[in-house]
Formats: structure tokens, sequence, C-alpha cells
């Protein structure tokens, strides 16, 4: 077997003196879905932002693709297919739903002042092509007919729709979802689920941190449980749900016990 | 036909005329300040001595050219924009390369700090190693523009009057197309919208921000070469006056936004014009800033300042 898409080693994220993730080795494959959990504060949004390069890990490292991409830029690794979307919506508010879109093409589309001057003929064909794959994406998400509407306008099940389709634009291998059914319901998050499946279809890897424990039983391969920064289980969904330990870290002491 | 037979409206027309022309020129300095204000939140002020090096790079320009190949009047002309436009897009680059980029995550008044330096440093730059006097644009060049001209009713409009604002409204159509319906313009709004969401979505940043720099001071070169044909003399001071006016430009329209940029200029420069046929030309520098005094006192934000869609 090739070299898995995403590994984590003794991956450590400090902020003074609170250890925010501490040690987490997780290895992500093509196709699979892998999930983070674990209660408010547990670090699952830091690992994120270590593995986007967001924030430089500690210590530690991220290897993408066989490859130490640890304390890379986000451009580089967005180059290297990693593509990411956020807890609490990052869109582009003020351009349109299909521009949100072409700006997430541009690394496989260079951007080329000179031919921009010229117009030429070649050029033309270039813009068009990026459109008409820009709106592709759009269909993936089952946005389509919205591509012209500024991407503020959209209700909140959509624009975390179109952030999903900006990222997968950058033609990532392995896409981190942040909570992408955190306040849908129980429809809206009936579609997610078959959203994300189809994105692993794709041949995408999925990490994704989400509260909703339907959907995070119902689609991950495997799931991984984070508390206090501390990776307290790792293994299927059916085992994740019996571990006493998990039970302890999401119920209290005096229940679990 | 003497100064005293022309009729009071016709040259009310000619100063209303002579202003629209003053405001496409601040209009072109104003997009520099407001489209790096909308990508990296800064002020330029180094963007004035942009334009005044384009203003010396075209003049010295034309006289290699003539030296070299005699005076074809409008190829050396039009070889002397391109040299403007390529010295001061260097410089603005270089500038943004040297003084700005490393400042990019400090307080707001560390690059602001930086560009206040850059300013002074290249117009002394200028004045040390290229000219300390005033320079004269080559009559020769400028003088068919300025005598030949065209009737409009009740007023007479030289060429260069027409030139400096058929190329500005050419300019501005050309940018705003830009900025709003290519690749490239899509990628500027991303940055100025948000920087770090660019970067995670591939967008190379500081290619972008760059580039900015490289656009808008290109379209300074521009104006800086209209200048020097319009008013004859250059210095090495001429980019500070300018850019101040521009900038008061873009901070009447509303920083930030283009439409604005435009709409603060060409008011500044309609009020000058008016203050100095009605007062003299010692009154259009209070005009312009109790203009600019009243507008942020009734609208803070600036003419356009609300309308944020606009932002580059």
């Amino acid at each position: 077997m090739s070299a898995p898409l995403l590994e984590t080693r003794g991956l450590t994220k400090t902020f003074g003196g609170l250890k925010a993730v501490q040690q987490i080795d997780l290895t992500v494959g093509a196709n699979r879905i892998v999930s983070v959990i674990g209660p408010n504060g547990a670090g699952k949004t830091t690992f994120f932002n270590c593995l986007s390069g967001i924030y430089r890990p500690d210590g530690g490292t991220i290897t993408l693709a066989g490859r130490d991409v640890t304390g890379r830029p986000p451009h580089q690794l967005c180059r290297l297919g990693l593509a990411r979307t956020f807890q609490n919506i990052r869109l582009f508010p003020e351009m349109s739903v299909l521009e949100n879109v072409m700006v997430a093409q541009f690394q496989h589309r260079a951007l080329a002042p000179l031919p921009l001057l010229f117009r030429s003929a070649k050029y033309c064909a270039a813009e068009q092509a990026h459109r008409d794959e820009a709106r592709k994406f759009l269909e993936f998400v089952e946005l389509g007919g919205r591509a012209n509407d500024p991407a503020g306008s959209l209700a909140y099940g959509l624009q975390r729709r179109l952030e999903i389709a900006r990222a997968l634009a950058t033609q990532p291998k392995l896409l981190l979802l942040d909570e992408p059914a955190a306040g849908m319901n129980p429809q809206e998050t009936a579609g997610m689920i078959g959203l994300i499946s189809r994105i692993r279809d794709r041949g995408l890897a999925v990490l994704l941190i989400e509260h909703h424990m339907k959907l995070v039983m119902s689609i991950s391969d495997e799931i991984l449980v984070l508390d206090h920064g501390v990776p307290i289980a790792h293994g299927k969904p059916e085992a994740i749900r019996n571990d006493p330990q998990v039970i302890r870290a999401y119920l209290g002491e005096e229940i679990a016990a | 036909m003497t100064a005293d037979a022309v009729p009071v409206t016709s040259t009310i027309t000619a100063i209303l005329t002579d202003g629209v022309v003053k405001g496409a020129v601040y209009a072109l300095v104003a997009l520099g300040y407001t489209m790096v204000y909308g990508v990296l939140g800064m002020i330029n002020f180094a963007h004035g001595e942009v334009f005044m090096i384009g203003m010396f790079a075209c003049v010295y320009g034309i006289g290699a050219m003539s030296t070299a190949w005699g005076d074809h009047v409008a190829l050396n002309l039009m070889l002397g924009v391109v040299i403007a436009m390529i010295f001061s897009a260097a410089y603005g680059y270089a500038n943004e390369r040297i003084a700005y980029r490393r400042l990019r995550r400090a307080h707001v008044l560390a690059p602001l700090t930086s560009a206040i330096g850059v300013s002074t440093f290249l117009q002394y730059f200028i004045f040390l190693t290229v000219s300390k006097q005033n320079v004269d644009f080559p009559r020769y060049y400028s003088d068919w523009l300025t005598n030949g001209h065209v009737r409009f009713a009740t007023v007479d409009v030289t060429y260069l009057q027409l030139a400096i604002i058929g190329t500005t409204l050419v300019l501005m159509a050309a940018l705003f197309y830009f900025i709003n319906a290519t690749r490239m313009g899509i990628a500027l709004r991303a940055v100025a919208q948000d920087q770090l969401m660019a970067g995670l979505v591939g967008i190379p940043v500081n290619k972008v921000i760059a580039f900015t720099f490289v656009l808008g001071s290109a379209l300074a070169a521009v104006a800086g070469v209209m200048v020097a044909m319009y008013n004859d003399v250059l210095g090495f001071d001429a980019g500070y006056r300018v850019g101040l006016k521009a900038f008061t430009a873009a901070i009447l329209g509303g920083i930030g936004n283009v439409p604005g940029a435009v709409l603060g200029a060409v008011i500044l420069g309609v009020s000058e014009a008016l203050t100095t046929y009605w007062y003299g030309s010692g009154w259009s520098d209070v005009t312009t800033f109790v203009v600019l005094m009243l507008v942020l006192l009734l609208r803070p934000r600036g003419l356009l300042g609300e309308r944020v869609a606009d932002k580059v």
C-alpha cells in the first residue's frame, strides 16, 4: 500500500502553559471518512488549525501524501491537496456564489496578467472553462441555481454547502470539515450525510469534526476521541460508542462510574 | 479674442472644464490609494512619489529618445508613457516588497510610518540624484496638444484636456471591468475581504498584493505624464502635493471604494477650479480641506463609504 494521505505523529500545540493538543497520532487513507469528536474545548479545532497551516505545531510531524509539511503556510498546503471549511462559516460574503468557487481554482489555472491585457482567444477560452468548471462544483453541492446571488444572502445551511464547494474547487485529496452540520435541522443533516458520502465517492479522504452523533456514527470509518487535547480513544464507531472512557469524558465521572 | 470679450457663462464653463480635468488626474492617483487601502487597510503615503517618478521617467525618457532617433512626437510620447509606467510600477513594487511586506502583521502605525519615510526618502532621492530644480516638460511635445482645441457650444476644450478626460475614462472602465469581471479581479477582491481565507483556497496572496501596487503605480504614472504636460513643469515635490489632493479625494469618496475615489476627485477638482476663479489660487487648498472636513463631519465614512460591496 502506498503512503497514507495524512499522517500525524506526536502532534502537539501549546498556548502559554495550556496544552491545546498533545501527542496526536492519526493516519487517514484515501477514501476514508475519519471523525474527530470530543467535548467542547477538547482541542479539535486547534488540531485542524495545525493541519491546515494556520497554527504552527510545537511538536510532532504532519505528513501529507508522503511529504513532511509540518509548519508550511496555508496556501502551500492547499497546493499539496488539503482543503478545509470553518465552524463559523468563512465565505467571501460580498462576492457572488459562483465567484466564491472561482476564487478557489487559481492554483490550477494560473493568474497571468499579460494575456489578460491582450485578451487572446486562448485566454478567453480558459476564462470560460474556468467558469464552467466552477458551475460543476456548484451543481455537485446542489447550488447550481444560485450562482449569481451574493454569497452572504444564502441561508445558513446553503452557505455551508457553498463553503464545501469552494473547498472542493481547490481539488484537494483531503478535505477537513469543521462541524458541517452545526445548526442544521434533521432534514438538512440528512442532506449533509449524503453530500459527505458523495465526496468520499469522488475518491477524497474526509476528516470531520462534528458534534452531531447520528451523522458521525452513520458515515465514519473510524473515530478519534479527544479530551483536553489528549486522544482518549480511536477506533470504529461501534467500539467508540461503548468505550467507557469516552462515555466518562462526555457525561462526567459519576454517571459513568 | 481678448479676455474681456469672453462672455461670463463661457468663462464658467471653461473653469468647470479645468476642474473636471484636474479631477480626472486626481482620480487616477486616488485609485492607487484606495486600492491599496482596500487590499491592505493601509495608506500608502509614498504613492504621490511614485506618481512624481513617473513624471521624471517620461521627461528624461523623451529626452533620451529625442537624442537617439529624433523628435517623433507621437511615437516618443507613447513610449514616454510606457517608460513612465514601467518606472513607477517598479518603484511601487519595490516599495511594497521592501518597506511594507514585512510589516503586514505589525500594528497599523508601523506600515504608515514606513510609508511616510519612503515618501520623504524618494522625494530627496530624486532631488539629490536627478534634479534640484523644476524641470520643464518639452514644449515641442505638448504644444500641439495644448494649442489645438475643439469648440463645444461656448467652451474651447484643448486636445490635451480631451485626452486627459478620455484617457481617464478609458482607464476607469478598464479597471472596473478588471476588478469585477476577471479572475485576477476576483482574486484581488478575495484578498481584500479575507486574506487568510484567500491563502487557504490557494490564492498567492503576496503576488496579488504586489500586483495591486504595480497596477496602482502604473495608473499614477499615466496621471503623472498628463499633469506634467498640463502644468508644463515638474519638480521633486510635485508628487507630494498631488498625492495629498488625491488622498483627500479618496477619503472624500470613501476610502477603499473605487467609484467613490472618482467622485471625490471630480468634486475636489471642480471646487478647486471654482475657488481659484472666485478668490484666487491661494484659496484653492483651503477649499479642498474645508470640503473634506464638511463631508467627514456629515458622513464620516465618505460619500460612498458605506457601500462596502465595491471595496476592492
